[in-house]
C-alpha cells in the first residue's frame, strides 16, 4: 500500500478538463515527482489532494484512507503538509511565529486555560517552541528567527514555508515548486534538505517542480503529466530517455542529468 | 533605558490607581466609563482587528450583558459577581449561536447580517416587560461587595480590576495558539487551513470572545449608570465599538484602550468646555483626521512623532 494513492482522478473547470483520469502511487518514504509542461494540471492535482478543489471523480487515499470525504483542514490535521507555488507566509509575523502557528494541532489547552496561562497551556507553549527551534536550526533559519518574515529574501521565505509544513509533522508532504527563486547552488542545498526532511520525518514527498536537476537528483519515481493526462511514469533514468517525455516536455536538446548517477 | 521605562510605567500606574484622589466626581465617572468601554473595545478588536470579521452585533452582547446582570441582581437577588459572570457565560452561548449562521458571510455582508441581531434583541427586551421594564427600562441595584455598598470610587476600582484581569487574560490569549490562529485566518484563510487550523471554529471562538467581553462591559455599564433601557440595542453602540478599534489600532491591546479613551473622552471633554453644539462635528472631524493620518490607529502615533517617542522612551 502506498502512502498516497491517486486513483482515476478527474477535475473539470467548465468545459476544460484540467485532470483526466490520472492515477499514480507515492510509495511510503519515497520522493515522487510530478512533472510536465505549464498548464499540465500539476498544481490542480495538489489542490485536489489538499481539498482546495473538489475532485469530480476518482479517489485519493492517504495511507489507505479516502480523504475526499473530509473537510479541507482535516486533511492537514491528518498529517498532510504542503507548500505553495505562490508564497503564503505571514509577512507581518516573525519567522518563529510563522512556524509556531503551524503547531496549532499539537496543542490542546482551551481558550480559558490560555487566558489564565494554566499549567497545560504553559507546558504546551514551551514544548512547541522548543520544537520550532529545532526545525529552524535544521533549515538554517535560526539566525533570522525573530525577523519579520516579509522582509526576508524570497528564497528564505520559501524555506519558512517549508519549515511551516514540516512543523505539521506530515507523513505526506506536498511541495509545489520549492526550487522557484533559488539559484543553482541553493537548489543543490535544497535537494539535500528535502532528503534530510524525508528521513527525519519518515515522510513521503510529492514534488511538483520544473527544475529538472532537482527532480532528477532526489526523485525515486517520476510521473509525467501532459494536458491533464498521464503521459509516463518511471525512474529518473527511464523518464529522461522516454521519447514521449522528450517530445512533450524535456525537448530534443535535453541532456540527461541522472546518467552519471 | 530599561530603568527610565520602569519609572514611566510606575508614574502611569500610580496615576491610574490614584485617579479618584484628584479627579472630580464628573471626571471619575468618565474615567469609569472609559474603563467599561475598554472591555467592549478589546472584545471587538479580537473579532474585527485580530480575526478581521466585521460584525455589528456588538450592541446585542453589550445590551444582553447589561440586562442579564441587572435582572439576575434585582429579580433573582443574586450577588453582583456571580450575576455578571453567569450573564457573561450565557452571552457567550448567545455569541456561538450568532456566529454560526454568519460563517458563510464575509466583509460587509457579514456586518449587515449581524445587524439583524441588534433589532431582534432590542424588540425582545422591549416585549419582555415583566423582566426588563419594556421600553421604560429598569433600574440597576447598587453593587455590594463583601457587604460594602460601592460608591463612585468603589465602582472605579471595581472596573479597574475587571479591566486589568481581563486585559491580561486577553494578552495571554493573543499570544497563545488561538491568537496565532486568529492572525492566520485574518491574513490568509488558505494558509491557515493548510496549517491544520480549523478556520470555522476559530471564527466562532472570536465571536464568543467578543460576546464575553461586551457582556461584561455591558454588565459593568449598568452598574455605573444605574438605569438601562432598550436603547442600548442600537447600531450606534455597535458602530462606536468598531470606531474604538479602528481609531485605536486594529489587532492591538493598547489600541483598544486608546480607542475607547478617544471615543468616550473626546465628546465629554468638548461638552465640559461648553462646546456642546459643535461637539459632534468636532468629534467627526477628529475621527476623519485620525483615520486619514493614522491608518494604523492611535497606537502608531509614536512612530509618526519623534518627540512623543522620546517622551515614552521608545526606541525605534
Amino acid at each position: 500500500m502506498g502512502a498516497l494513492q491517486v486513483i482515476h482522478l478527474s477535475k473539470h473547470f467548465g468545459g476544460l478538463k484540467a485532470i483526466h483520469s490520472l492515477s499514480f502511487n507515492v510509495e511510503e518514504g519515497s520522493v515522487h515527482a510530478l512533472i510536465g509542461p505549464n498548464g499540465a494540471g500539476k498544481t490542480t492535482v495538489l489542490n485536489c489532494i489538499s481539498r482546495f478543489y473538489k475532485a469530480d471523480e476518482g479517489e485519493i487515499l492517504v495511507h489507505g484512507k479516502n480523504i475526499l470525504h473530509w473537510r479541507d483542514y482535516e486533511i492537514f490535521r491528518a498529517a498532510v503538509g504542503r507548500t505553495f507555488q505562490n508564497l503564503e507566509v505571514f509577512g507581518d509575523l516573525t519567522v518563529f511565529d510563522n512556524v509556531l502557528t503551524a503547531r496549532y494541532r499539537f496543542m490542546h489547552a482551551s481558550v480559558i486555560e490560555n487566558m489564565f496561562r494554566l499549567p497545560r497551556a504553559r507546558r504546551e507553549e514551551r514544548v512547541n517552541k522548543q520544537k520550532v527551534e529545532e526545525i529552524l536550526i535544521l533549515l538554517g533559519l535560526d539566525g533570522v528567527a525573530h525577523q519579520r518574515c516579509g522582509g526576508l529574501p524570497y528564497g528564505q521565505q520559501r524555506l519558512v514555508e517549508l519549515a511551516r509544513a514540516m512543523a505539521l509533522e506530515p507523513r505526506v508532504l506536498l511541495l509545489d515548486e520549492p526550487a522557484a527563486g533559488h539559484n543553482n547552488e541553493e537548489v543543490g542545498q535544497l535537494g539535500e534538505l528535502i532528503n534530510r526532511i524525508r528521513h527525519m520525518l519518515r515522510a513521503s514527498i510529492l514534488l511538483v517542480e520544473h527544475n529538472m536537476s532537482l527532480v532528477m537528483a532526489i526523485s525515486d519515481r517520476i510521473t509525467v503529466m501532459h494536458n491533464g493526462q498521464f503521459l509516463a511514469e518511471g525512474s529518473p533514468r527511464e523518464i529522461e530517455t522516454n521519447p514521449k517525455v522528450i517530445e512533450a516536455y524535456l525537448g530534443r536538446g535535453y541532456n540527461p542529468i541522472s546518467a552519471g548517477a | 533605558m530599561a530603568r527610565g521605562n520602569l519609572i514611566r510605567y510606575a508614574i502611569i500606574g500610580i496615576a491610574i490607581v490614584s485617579a479618584p484622589l484628584f479627579l472630580g466626581e464628573y471626571f471619575l465617572f468618565i474615567a469609569s466609563l472609559t474603563l467599561v468601554y475598554t472591555l467592549a473595545s478589546f472584545g471587538t478588536n479580537v473579532l474585527s482587528g485580530y480575526t478581521n470579521l466585521l460584525s455589528l452585533a456588538g450592541a446585542t452582547f453589550f445590551g444582553c450583558g447589561a440586562f442579564g446582570t441587572a435582572i439576575l441582581m434585582s429579580k433573582f437577588s443574586m450577588p453582583f459577581l456571580p450575576a455578571i459572570l453567569i450573564t457573561g457565560l450565557i452571552v457567550v452561548a448567545l455569541g456561538l449561536v450568532v456566529a454560526i449562521p454568519t460563517l458563510r458571510l464575509e466583509h460587509v455582508y457579514l456586518a449587515i447580517a449581524t445587524l439583524g441581531y441588534v433589532f431582534i434583541f432590542g424588540e425582545l427586551v422591549k416585549g419582555s416587560e415583566t423582566l426588563t421594564g419594556g421600553s421604560m427600562g429598569m433600574g440597576v441595584p447598587v453593587v455590594s461587595l463583601f457587604g460594602f455598598r460601592l460608591n463612585e470610587v468603589g465602582l472605579y476600582y471595581l472596573n479597574l480590576a475587571f479591566v486589568i484581569v481581563l486585559l491580561v487574560a486577553g494578552v495571554n490569549l493573543s499570544h497563545s495558539r488561538f491568537g496565532r490562529a486568529f492572525f492566520a485566518v485574518k491574513n490568509s484563510e488558505v494558509a491557515a487551513r493548510s496549517l491544520g487550523i480549523p478556520a470555522p471554529k476559530i471564527k466562532v471562538i472570536a465571536f464568543a470572545v467578543q460576546a464575553f467581553y461586551c457582556a461584561i462591559s455591558g454588565g459593568l455599564y449598568g452598574l455605573l449608570v444605574r438605569f438601562i433601557d432598550p436603547s442600548l440595542f442600537s447600531i450606534f453602540i455597535s458602530i462606536s465599538f468598531l470606531s474604538m478599534v479602528i481609531i485605536g489600532g486594529l489587532g492591538s491591546v493598547l489600541g483598544s484602550i486608546l480607542g475607547a479613551f478617544f471615543v468616550i473622552v473626546t465628546p465629554q471633554l468638548l461638552t465640559y468646555f461648553g462646546l456642546t453644539e459643535i461637539q459632534r462635528s468636532v468629534y467627526g472631524v477628529a475621527m476623519i483626521l485620525s483615520l486619514m493620518f493614522l491608518p494604523n490607529g492611535l497606537v502608531s502615533l509614536p512612530e509618526k512623532l519623534p518627540w512623543l517617542r522620546r517622551l515614552l522612551g521608545l526606541s525605534k
